[in-house]
C-alpha cells in the first residue's frame, strides 16, 4: 500500500454488529471494506469485486465458511486471495480443517485487534496481491 | 479444562445408574423404567454355534426377555446384511461365527454396526477373548449358557448407557451452540469497547475510558469461562462405565 491506494477487505459474518465493528476498525487502519452476511453473497462479492483479503466466519446462512473456501479453491485466481477465518466455533474441530481448506490464519472470537491486523498485514504482504483501486 | 458442573452432573447420573445395577443383580427383573425406548428393542444375535451350546441355560426363558426381541442370524454374512437395516439397537456376537480369526469377526461387525453396542458371546473358560474384545471396541461380553436374568440385565444396562450417551451428545451440541453465541456477543462488546477506547467514535473522557476498560476486563473474564466450555469431549469418553462386568 503506497498511500494513494488501499487494499480491500471483505468481511463475511452473519452478525451485523460484528460486521460494523470490524468495518470501523479496518477502515481506521486504512482499508476499504466490503461486507457480506451469508455464504452466497460472500461468494458473489468475491467473484465480482475480487477483494485483496477475506475475513470469513464459518457459521453462515446459505452454506458455511467452508463452502466459500471450497468455491474459491476451484478458481486459480480467486484461490490466491488470502482468507482469515474468524469464528465462534471451536478450534478442535475447525482449525485444521480451515487451514487445509485454504485459510491463511484461524482466530476464535473475540480476537485482539492487534493480532488480527498483524495477520492481515502478513497475509497481504506474503501474497503480494495486486491492489484493485 | 472441562466443564466442572456438567462433568459432575454426568458423573452423578452415571453413578446412580451403575449403582442400581451393581448393588442388586436381581434387579434384572425390574421394569425398564422411564427411559424412552421404542419397544420392542430389537437385538441382533449373530451366532453360528450349534444348538447344544445354547445362549441361555434355560431355553424356555426366551419369552421373559421383554422388551427385547432377539433375531438370530447364523452366519457372519447374514448378520452383516441384517445390520444394514436400522432396525437393531444391540448386537450379540458369537466370536466364532465365521472362519475369520475371532477378533476379526468383531472388527467386521463394528465396522458395519456404526456405533451400535456390540456384546460378544464367549464360552466358559475363554473369558480372555471377552476382555480382548472389549479392548477392541465391544461394549461387554456374556458367558454362553447364562441365565435369562443375566442376559436381560446386560441388555438393559446397554440401553441405559446408550441413552446416557445420547443425552451427553445433546449436551455437547447445546454447549457448542451456546459457546458460539457467547463468542459472537463477546466479540461485539470487545470490538466496540476498543473502538471507543481508541477514539474511533470520537474523544472520550478519562472517566469514560476507565469504565470502558472495566467493561473490557470483564469481557476477558467471561472469555476465559467460554474457553473452558469449548471442548466438552474431554470428559465424555471416561464418564460412562463401558461395562458392569461379565455375566
Amino acid at each position: 500500500m503506497d498511500g494513494t491506494t488501499k487494499n480491500t477487505i471483505l468481511v463475511v459474518d452473519d452478525n451485523a454488529d460484528l460486521r460494523k465493528a470490524l468495518s470501523l476498525r479496518l477502515q481506521a487502519n486504512g482499508y476499504n471494506v466490503l461486507t457480506a452476511a451469508d455464504a452466497l453473497s460472500a461468494t458473489t462479492t468475491i467473484v465480482k469485486q475480487e477483494p485483496n483479503l477475506v475475513i470469513l466466519d464459518l457459521g453462515l446462512p446459505c452454506g458455511d465458511g467452508f463452502v466459500v473456501m471450497e468455491r474459491l479453491q476451484k478458481h486459480d485466481r480467486l484461490a490466491q486471495i488470502p482468507v482469515i477465518v474468524l469464528t465462534g466455533r471451536g478450534k478442535a474441530n475447525n482449525m485444521d480443517r480451515a487451514l487445509r481448506a485454504g485459510a491463511t490464519a484461524f482466530f476464535q472470537k473475540p480476537v485482539e485487534d492487534g493480532q488480527l491486523l498483524l495477520a492481515i498485514w502478513k497475509a497481504l504482504d506474503v501474497h503480494r496481491v495486486p491492489v484493485n483501486n | 479444562m472441562i466443564l466442572p458442573f456438567l462433568a459432575e452432573m454426568v458423573y452423578r447420573v452415571v453413578q446412580s445408574k451403575t449403582m442400581e445395577h451393581n448393588t442388586d443383580p436381581g434387579a434384572a427383573s425390574q421394569s425398564i423404567g422411564e427411559l424412552p425406548y421404542a419397544v420392542p428393542v430389537q437385538v441382533l444375535q449373530i451366532d453360528g454355534s450349534s444348538d447344544h451350546l445354547p445362549l441361555l441355560r434355560n431355553a424356555s426363558k426366551w419369552d421373559s426377555l421383554e422388551p427385547f426381541q432377539i433375531t438370530r442370524k447364523r452366519t457372519l454374512a447374514a448378520g452383516l446384511e441384517a445390520l444394514q437395516s436400522s432396525l437393531f439397537r444391540i448386537v450379540l456376537l458369537d466370536l466364532s461365527v465365521s472362519t475369520l480369526p475371532q477378533i476379526e469377526s468383531l472388527t467386521e461387525v463394528l465396522g458395519v454396526a456404526k456405533g451400535l453396542p456390540v456384546i460378544v458371546l464367549v464360552n466358559e473358560g475363554s473369558m480372555t477373548n471377552g476382555s480382548e474384545a472389549m479392548r477392541r471396541g465391544a461394549q461387554n461380553y456374556l458367558l454362553r449358557g447364562c441365565k435369562s436374568d443375566a442376559l436381560l440385565h446386560i441388555l438393559k444396562h446397554t440401553m441405559e448407557r446408550q441413552f446416557l450417551l445420547a443425552e451427553i451428545e445433546d449436551g455437547k451440541q447445546s454447549i457448542a451452540r451456546e459457546s458460539h453465541e457467547l463468542r459472537n456477543a463477546l466479540a461485539c462488546i470487545h470490538q466496540f469497547g476498543n473502538i471507543l477506547l481508541d477514539g474511533l467514535a470520537g474523544p472520550i473522557s478519562e472517566d469514560q475510558r476507565e469504565y470502558v476498560g472495566i467493561m473490557l476486563n470483564n469481557v476477558s473474564r467471561v472469555r476465559v469461562i467460554v474457553e473452558n466450555l469449548r471442548e466438552p469431549d474431554e470428559f465424555v469418553a471416561d464418564s460412562i462405565p463401558s461395562t458392569i462386568g461379565a455375566y
